[in-house]
């Protein structure tokens, strides 16, 4: 390999874009700050030897959450060979607070001046000469939305890289604090590579508890620095910590007063400041998301997303799976191996693919949401709403990101900090609809509630209410108790959506989930019609004297009290496990109709005699709420990092989810 | 004859695919198990994009 370059800056300043666009992936770029929480690696495309890593965004080298300890971590040990300092060039000073550290690190840098294309939209100018001879590095303006600068950005890096070169003009701070930084570096001189020596020593002198544990000094050492900090802090009148963050926005405020020129403006209020004061207010904000929530689901699954079952059932139906069965037939296959293929396999995953146009849909108008900056206020908005009943604002970035897979969610809560607040979201984050139970609940609502506009935004709402309530449950609880974490985040300015950024969102998805269907999907579907078509004597049966059924009746009276106590709903509940997705191809199987889509009359009929619209509500709230799929459950037991949490969790999420099942039958019961 | 060619097609098929879920489960290559372009997280660290 050539060389190793990194990519590190703030939050939200458009890493991943920039990532996306110089190697050619598509990793997920999201309008919040915090989406990467793990370091991601690709190529060069234009120079396959080169490796771009992108790290995930911090505001310091003074990590306090997990994914910012990855990215020190990986400057420090990683040894890039050179760093793409990406700065947001709409917030020019407080992204220079990292550049001024990350300088520290002795690893060449080339500056990124990225989104500069919105600071000449607001009339601001920046003197990139004047920065670049501020900071002794190449400062580069980009638009990683255009696309400008990014190759120049590259073979800048590429020429730093070669050259090593480190001539960067760090931070002068005041005559007392560099005695004391030199009387540090003199003392651990021997313990530190010498071109990390003024970082250690500025981290040492800020009292970086990561940093001390990590030299292991000797304890007359560590006095001996005690000291000088004393002295320096006595001397000051300050904290040594404050010291060094006043000394280093000074600097910083120096560097700006020589190259940015801000407009002068009447007022201070921006059009986002505007659109804020109405989808953030006190009252309309939950109605307003609400509203946005219902119309996105009604446009997905009721009205859009409906005109497009008919195409996919076109393509398994009538052409996939009749010209296959007809050929089949025609060379002479036994009726089990066409049923296999026709009925088991193309039934089981055309039953899946019917749903990903509605998936596209939704998710079309979720990166819709996102990308303008709205999802960053329903953070903000949540975060009121969820504090006063225990839960951080924080919480919610991954559920936000939960309504795509519960996996990424899961492992989005690295972010929280605190211990018990991140196991309580890990816990809860699946409650909120992923991709995969679309298909389950299009399914329901096509079949039972075709003219209901509310059933299916329902499942994201009560999604949200069961969080609220097992929020303070939770935190009732010995395991739980303690305030919620403090929640900080930066609201991203609003823009038009990027129809590319929103088009590779929604197609990652789409792919995924028809890969998901080819593979997986397709196995449990052989598997679920070799079990529903066989007995335990290994003779073709009808599905009733099958395996599949005998073991379904086993488990059916369990959720007799939910109005869905029937083998073929106890089957789809444990496949469920598999994917979810697998819920749809198992019942697709099993009703024995080959493809399964909302419109077809023989569906409903079958389906219709299995559930009523109320036992069919309490199936989809059962879904919803149940032990997500194995997937999810993995990633539960990496985060949690304890199988013990894991079985809490596992078990707490199908409590959940039977109770709340429970109620809704048999309340609804009484009415109906 | 056609049942053993189609059961030999059909079968390996899904012996391959189970075959490559398990080898990709093991190796760590997916942490949700199918394709990690949709899941922004779902690749651990070893992941190469």
């Amino acid at each position: 390999m050539a060389f190793r370059i990194a990519l590190a800056g703030n939050p939200n300043s458009g890493k991943t874009s920039i990532f996306n666009e110089l190697t050619g992936s598509t990793q997920y770029v999201g309008n919040w700050p915090g989406v990467t929480v793990e370091k991601k690696e690709g190529y060069l495309k234009s120079d396959k030897r080169c490796m771009i890593v992108d790290l995930p965004g911090i505001y310091s080298l003074s990590p306090y959450t997990l994914e910012e300890v990855v990215t020190r971590d990986y400057l420090l040990d990683g040894k890039p060979d050179v760093i793409i300092n990406i700065v947001d060039a709409t917030n020019l000073e407080r992204n220079l607070y990292l550049t001024t550290q990350l300088m520290e690190t002795g690893i060449p840098m080339v500056l990124a001046l990225n989104m500069i294309d919105v600071v000449h939209k607001s009339g601001d100018t920046i003197d990139t000469r004047a920065l670049s001879q501020s900071l002794g590095c190449p400062v580069i303006e980009t638009s990683a939305v255009t696309g400008v600068g990014l190759k120049e950005v590259v073979q800048k890096a590429l020429a730093y890289a070669e050259s090593g070169n480190t001539g960067l003009l760090q931070a002068g701070f005041s005559k007392t604090t560099e005695k004391a930084l030199s009387s540090l570096t003199e003392l651990i001189a021997d313990s530190v590579p010498p071109e990390l020596l003024r970082w250690y020593a500025i981290k040492l002198f800020e009292q970086d508890e990561k940093v001390m544990n990590r030299l292991k000094l000797p304890a007359t050492v560590l006095s001996e620095i005690q000291a000088h900090i004393k002295r320096t802090e006595t001397e000051m009148d300050d904290s040594a910590e404050s010291i060094i963050t006043n000394e280093r926005y000074n600097h910083i405020t120096h560097i700006t007063a020589r190259c940015l020129v801000r407009k002068a403006r009447i007022g201070n209020t921006t059009i986002s400041d505007k659109i804020d004061r109405v989808v953030t207010n006190r009252w309309l904000a939950l109605p307003l998301f609400f509203f946005a929530m219902w119309a996105v689901y009604y446009v997905s699954i009721q009205s859009l997303g409906d005109v497009t079952i008919g195409w996919v059932e076109w393509i398994f139906n009538d052409l996939i799976g009749a010209n296959i069965a007809r050929a089949l037939g025609s060379i002479g296959t036994s009726a089990w191996l066409t049923g296999l293929v026709v009925e088991g396999i193309i039934g089981g995953v055309g039953a899946v693919i019917t749903f990903v146009p509605q998936m596209m849909i939704l998710f079309f108008f979720l990166a819709l949401m996102e990308d303008c900056g709205y999802m960053a206020r329903v953070a903000f908005i949540m975060d009121r709403i969820f504090r006063k009943f225990g839960l951080s604002g924080k919480s919610f970035i991954p559920m936000l990101i939960g309504t795509g897979c519960s996996v990424p969610a899961i492992m989005a809560s690295r972010t929280i900090e605190n211990l018990r607040d991140r196991r309580m979201t890990i816990m809860l984050t699946p409650f909120i609809p992923c991709g995969a139970k679309l298909p389950v609940f299009a399914l329901f609502v096509g079949v039972f509630f075709p003219n209901n506009t509310f059933v299916g935004p329902s499942m994201y709402l009560i999604g949200i209410l069961a969080i609220i309530v097992s929020g303070i449950l939770l935190k009732r609880t010995r395991l739980f108790a303690g305030d919620p974490a403090p929640f900080v985040m930066e609201l991203p300015s609003y823009h038009m959506p990027r129809l590319k950024g929103v088009l590779i969102h929604m197609w990652d998805r789409g792919k995924a989930f028809i890969k998901k269907a080819s593979t997986i999907i397709a196995v449990a579907s052989a598997g679920i019609w070799i079990l529903q078509s066989t007995s335990w004597g290994f003779q073709m049966v009808e599905p009733d004297a099958s395996i599949l059924a005998s073991m379904g009746r086993i488990l059916a009276p369990v959720f007799r009290p939910l109005g869905f106590g029937f083998w073929e709903a106890a089957v789809a509940t444990i496949t469920g496990l598999l994917a979810k997705e697998t819920i749809v191809a198992t019942l697709g199987i099993l009703v024995g109709v080959g493809e399964v889509t909302e419109n077809d009359p023989n569906l409903i009929l079958r389906i219709s005699q299995l559930f009523t619209p109320l036992s069919a509500y309490a199936f989809m709230i059962f879904t919803l709420f149940a032990a997500p799929c194995a997937a999810a459950i993995g990633a539960t037991r990496r985060e949690m990092q304890s199988a013990r949490w894991t079985w809490i969790a596992i078990l707490f999420q199908t409590g959940i989810a039977y109770l709340a099942a429970l109620l809704v039958f048999q309340i609804g019961s009484l009415f109906v | 004859m056609a049942d053993i060619v189609i059961g030999i097609i059909v079968f390996g098929i899904l012996g391959t695919i189970v075959y490559r879920l398990f080898k990709a489960a093991k190796k760590g290559d997916n942490s949700c198990g199918h394709g990690c372009n949709g899941c922004p997280y779902a690749c651990d660290g070893s992941k190469k994009h």
